[in-house]
């Protein structure tokens, strides 16, 4: 999941510029993330957006834009009315489903990040970089490019502390986790094997399945 | 007798480091390197130490050469992609370099351009692999290239790893290392003799030469800085004490230099000094030691 955050409102207003009107979309979010103040927020921008000479034709907030936008737009259409771009309070999943199903312009209004928690169970790439030619047999099923912070293949840099990583100390050193479970598993010796560099064509052209 | 000689025929070779400056200013490093000029066996260039943008490795690696010196060309992975790393190498040949030293880098984070993008493209042991191919007369590629390098490559192992399991997998790498063909080692800075003879006995069976790592303690409070924020260097609090308490800290931290290298004239096969802007400090140190 990514979580976002809501970008300095004068970067918004930037966007504005050549805007007459506008209609402001806010996701609901998805099942962990960013359901919080969803209300609220459309309050706080609608307030923000009165007086600097835009038009606010209405405003929605939806759940799962990121897979639902098409269906959103579809049934909002009479809503929406005929505003000269979107706004839209979502991750960059969220504003690129709708950039995708609408010719308006659409402006993101926030920008996104990766959270801790899904840093640790997401699903999606932050945890496999779909790399094309996976490694976790080698690695105690945790993958080193993305568990590390410089994608390492072949064991901890020197920036290793105390089991935490260089960037920071709230960061775990992710090779020190692999060489724990490798260890608990009695796999050393596979733990030794020299793992190649990546094949980046396989990472750029990915295979949807 | 240039650096892989020295290390076949001493018994104890002695390298040093030097850091670009920020800029194009190269007359005070060339000053250094004359004083240590024919003092050390080696000189190592940083590459972008501690990930601050400064003026090249291989160019002052190819100035010392001009200057009678046998540098060592620190290569780090974090700025460049297999690509430029395999060419590097290449114009670092013909500059007339002859060891490499190979690193992972530090992360751009740390540094003064923390917004750069990390490459990371290689590691420090698939870039062993890749100067032991591009001796051979390939690239990565699998290319043939028209005259080849015979580069003699290095890498580097933090003996003072402060958990067991950073330890074993320091020892780990090392070997990974040496299968990918390092031919010797440079270590973090050492302040424990006794940990460190610990450590050379574990890694003895390798065969591989390990020049201990040395950084002259310009303070206590540079003690203390490396102990809360550089990974593997720790320096015991009697040390500290002894900058602390002292009233010509230059003449304490040669003191502490050589008795580190004495030591370690009996545990391991050189030492390398890391004099972070003392340099001109290192031949005091030298004939201290007699060396």
């Amino acid at each position: 999941m990514i979580k976002f955050e809501q970008k300095p409102f004068e970067e918004i207003l930037g966007y504005l510029t050549n805007d007459k009107s506008i209609f402001i979309l806010r996701c609901k979010g998805c099942t962990k993330v960013n359901q919080a103040n969803a209300e609220s927020d459309i309050m706080d921008m609608k307030g923000k957006i009165e007086g600097k000479g835009i038009d606010i034709t209405g405003s929605a907030i939806k759940g799962f834009l990121c897979m639902k936008a098409k269906s959103v737009l579809e049934e909002l259409s009479e809503t929406i009315g005929n505003p000269s771009s979107l706004l839209i309070m979502a991750c960059g999943l969220g504003v690129q489903s709708v950039a995708e199903a609408t010719d308006k312009i659409v402006h993101p209004a926030c920008n996104s990040f990766v959270d801790k928690e899904t840093l640790k169970t997401g699903k999606r790439e932050y945890r496999c970089r779909t790399c094309g030619d996976c490694v976790l047999e080698f690695t105690g099923g945790i993958c080193p490019l993305t568990v590390c912070s410089k994608g390492l293949l072949n064991g901890p840099c020197g920036g290793s502390s105390h089991g935490k990583c260089e960037v920071s100390k709230e960061i775990d050193c992710g090779w020190v986790l692999i060489f724990e479970r490798m260890k608990k598993l009695g796999r050393l010796k596979e733990f030794m094997s020299f793992l190649e560099p990546k094949d980046y064509r396989k990472i750029q052209k990915k295979k949807i399945a | 007798m240039d650096f892989k000689e020295a290390l076949k025929s001493k018994n104890f070779v002695v390298t040093a480091e030097i850091g670009p400056m920020k800029g194009t200013d190269v007359q005070e490093t060339l000053k250094d390197a004359e004083l240590i000029k024919g003092k050390v066996d080696a000189i190592n260039v940083t590459d972008l130490q501690s990930s601050v943008m400064r003026l090249g490795s291989m160019a002052v690696c190819h100035l010392l050469k001009d200057h009678g010196i046998d540098p060592i060309f620190q290569m780090t992975c974090r700025d460049r992609n297999r690509l430029a790393l395999q060419s590097d190498l290449l114009s670092a040949w013909v500059l007339g370099i002859r060891n490499v030293l190979a690193l992972t880098g530090d992360h751009p984070t740390m540094g003064d351009h923390p917004q750069a993008m990390p490459v990371f493209d290689l590691d420090s042991v698939s870039l062993l692999r890749v100067i032991g191919r591009l001796n051979e007369g390939f690239d990565m590629g699998g290319n043939q290239l028209k005259g080849a390098p015979d580069f003699f490559p290095g890498a580097v192992v933090n003996p003072g790893a402060d958990t067991e399991a950073a330890l074993e997998m320091q020892i780990i790498k090392m070997e990974k290392k040496i299968e990918a063909g390092a031919r010797f080692f440079q270590t973090q800075g050492i302040y424990d003799l006794k940990l460190f003879e610990k450590f050379m006995k574990r890694v003895e069976s390798f065969k591989t030469p390990v020049l201990g790592g040395v950084i002259l303690l310009k303070s206590a409070g540079m003690a203390r800085f490396m102990n809360k924020n550089v990974a593997g260097v720790f320096v015991p609090a009697p040390l500290i004490k002894e900058m602390e308490e002292t009233k010509d800290k230059v003449k304490t931290s040669i003191e502490i230099a050589v008795r580190l290298i004495r030591g370690m004239k009996d545990i391991c096969q050189g030492v390398h000094i890391m004099a972070i802007g003392w340099e001109k400090k290192i031949p005091m140190v030298l004939k201290e030691v007699g060396l």
